[in-house]
């Protein structure tokens, strides 16, 4: 396991950088809460005698009236989009970088199979995703319960299904570190951005929901998954089965790999 | 025993070359030389040896492992010194030795700090502090820690001051004699002439020459330099001409006797005639196209390589 350590200590400067960015900025949404909550009631009191709009306005105050709506919206952009792009740059570089810069003659003249090598730095990224997943999650638990309110029932579970789509994100990333032999940021960004507008441009129409069932962001439906605790088991399977995929064809192409 | 065995060993990049149909064997214990010019296959072969890269086609065996099938076995048994020194950054020396001897599954510790002792390598500080020569003595320290069986050095010296380059091939000397064959690839020819046994010349990924070092710069040609006046007109076997003021030297192929009589009936006030060094047979071989360098090596030389 002398791989997986020192990936995980040459890791841990940008775990806890976006470990901390990410729950700063949730956490703010969450100590922000009550103080908007008490806005809303006395907004929602002034246009309840205004017709039609205030039927929208009511909506809005249905979202916004209770944490755990609220939270499922924020989340969305933050631990959605935030979390799945430290889950790619965990991943892109992983195995890349002892290429590209050029540590792979003195990491793979070492009696360790490049096999080996692929399963300690998967951990390594796997290990970090999940301490991202948890930190975050406990972190917002505890300042839920710091600011008065009570934590949301389905609150678990929403973090859970982000922690899969992290990890899909994290899969395909590596198996893109182990074919490329450069750095491989951008097509981590990239691939995040991608699925992003994906789910965006499947929700605008009916007919391409399918969509769904291939990025990532399908099915994570904060609102959903906070309101009635529905987890699309479906969608989470097929975006598991990619995952392993994409992790099984760097275990082909890596070993079989020039190292120039 | 063949440490080192290569069969029509060949490695093409897509439409480029790397080495072509190569074989070559390196005995036990011995300081074999591979001599070439950038580009010419040196590095191919050695990451072909230490399964960085697979073969085209062809075969090679290392301490009796197949390259392919059994490269942990070689690893294990093998030390090896890239000509670039590159560590992660922001590790310390000693963390980066520890962690090749924790890859080794050895604890190397006691030798380690005799080799940086040796080659005054400090291991409290960082990789990113260090020159390109100490970061060369940090990989010098982590190939030779473990006490290889046979040593993979790729441009050895580069980077290394003239006492560190003197220490190191000190060291290097000591694990040969304690039976450790020693593979150097180089293009510092004095570095080849003085320590090794056998050495071979590649040229455009094929070997044109292998044999002991002496034979290799052994040939028919004597290096002449003289210095006063002397007519050379007319005399055949004369090639490489140079003058420098009345120093005159060039490269005599033909009859001493007749080089005798034209140098006494000239004026000469000093002379020198000795065998070309390798540089010199160096840049011979590197003349012309490969075919025609094949046919100038001597005849007991390619019979040797090619067995």
């Amino acid at each position: 396991m002398t791989i997986l350590s020192h990936e995980i200590r040459r890791g841990t400067k940008s775990l806890i950088i976006w470990t901390a960015a990410i729950t700063a900025l949730l956490g703010m949404c969450i100590a922000l809460f009550p103080q908007m909550k008490d806005m809303m009631g006395a907004m929602s009191e002034e246009f309840s005698k205004m017709g039609a709009f205030a039927e929208q306005f009511g909506a809005m105050d249905a979202m916004m009236g209770d944490l755990g709506s609220f939270y499922a919206v924020e989340a969305t952009s933050m631990l959605g989009l935030g979390g799945s792009l430290f889950a790619a740059f965990c991943a892109i570089d992983i195995v890349s970088k002892e290429q590209h810069k050029k540590t792979a003659d003195f990491l793979l003249t070492h009696p360790v199979s490049r096999t080996r090598i692929l399963t300690e730095k998967l951990i390594s990224v796997i290990v970090r995703i999940v301490l991202f997943d948890l930190i975050v999650y406990g972190c917002m638990t505890a300042l839920t319960v710091a600011v008065g309110e009570s934590v949301p029932d389905n609150f678990l579970r929403l973090h859970l299904v982000y922690m899969f789509m992290h990890i899909e994100f994290a899969g395909i990333s590596f198996a893109l570190s182990a074919w490329l032999s450069k750095s491989g940021v951008g097509f981590g960004i990239g691939l995040v951005m991608g699925m992003f507008f994906l789910q965006a441009v499947a929700n605008m129409m009916d007919r391409l929901d399918f969509l769904n069932y291939i990025t990532p962001f399908g099915y994570c439906k904060g609102n959903v998954i906070i309101t009635n605790g529905e987890i699309e088991w479906v969608k989470i399977l097929i975006g598991m089965l990619i995952c392993a995929a994409a992790v099984v064809s760097a275990y082909i192409i890596y070993p079989r790999k020039d190292i120039t | 025993m063949h440490v080192i065995e290569t069969q029509n060993l060949t490695k093409s990049y897509g439409n480029a070359r790397g080495i072509v149909d190569l074989t070559l064997t390196v005995e036990q214990g011995e300081w074999f030389g591979f001599i070439g010019p950038n580009g010419a296959g040196k590095s191919t072969l050695i990451r072909t040896l230490l399964g960085l890269i697979h073969p085209t086609s062809g075969s090679a065996k290392v301490l009796g492992y197949d390259v392919m099938s059994q490269n942990q076995e070689i690893l294990k048994r093998t030390g090896y010194l890239p000509s670039e020194a590159v560590f992660y950054p922001g590790m310390k020396v000693k963390d980066i030795l520890k962690l090749s001897s924790k890859l080794r599954k050895t604890d190397c510790a006691k030798e380690a700090q005799i080799l940086c002792d040796r080659l005054q390598l400090e291991t409290n500080r960082k990789i990113d502090e260090l020159s390109f020569g100490n970061r060369k003595k940090v990989a010098i320290v982590a190939a030779l820690q473990c006490k290889p069986e046979l040593l993979i050095l790729d441009e050895p010296t580069s980077g290394l001051d003239p006492l560190m380059q003197h220490e190191f091939f000190n060291i290097i000397h000591e694990l040969n004699d304690n039976g450790t064959t020693v593979f150097v690839s180089s293009h510092i020819l004095p570095e080849i002439q003085r320590n090794c046994n056998r050495a071979a010349v590649i040229r455009e990924g094929r070997i044109i020459a292998c044999d002991n070092v002496d034979a290799l710069g052994h040939s028919n040609s004597k290096r002449v330099a003289l210095r006063g006046n002397v007519n050379l007109d007319g005399l055949t076997g004369v090639n490489n001409m140079k003058i420098n003021g009345d120093i005159t030297s060039f490269l005599y192929t033909g009859e001493i006797n007749i080089l005798l009589g034209r140098l006494a009936s000239g004026n000469v006030s000093e002379l020198n005639i000795r065998e070309p060094d390798l540089e010199e047979m160096f840049i011979r071989y590197y003349e012309g196209s490969p075919t025609d360098q094949t046919n100038r090596i001597p005849q007991a030389a390619s019979e040797k390589e090619v067995n």
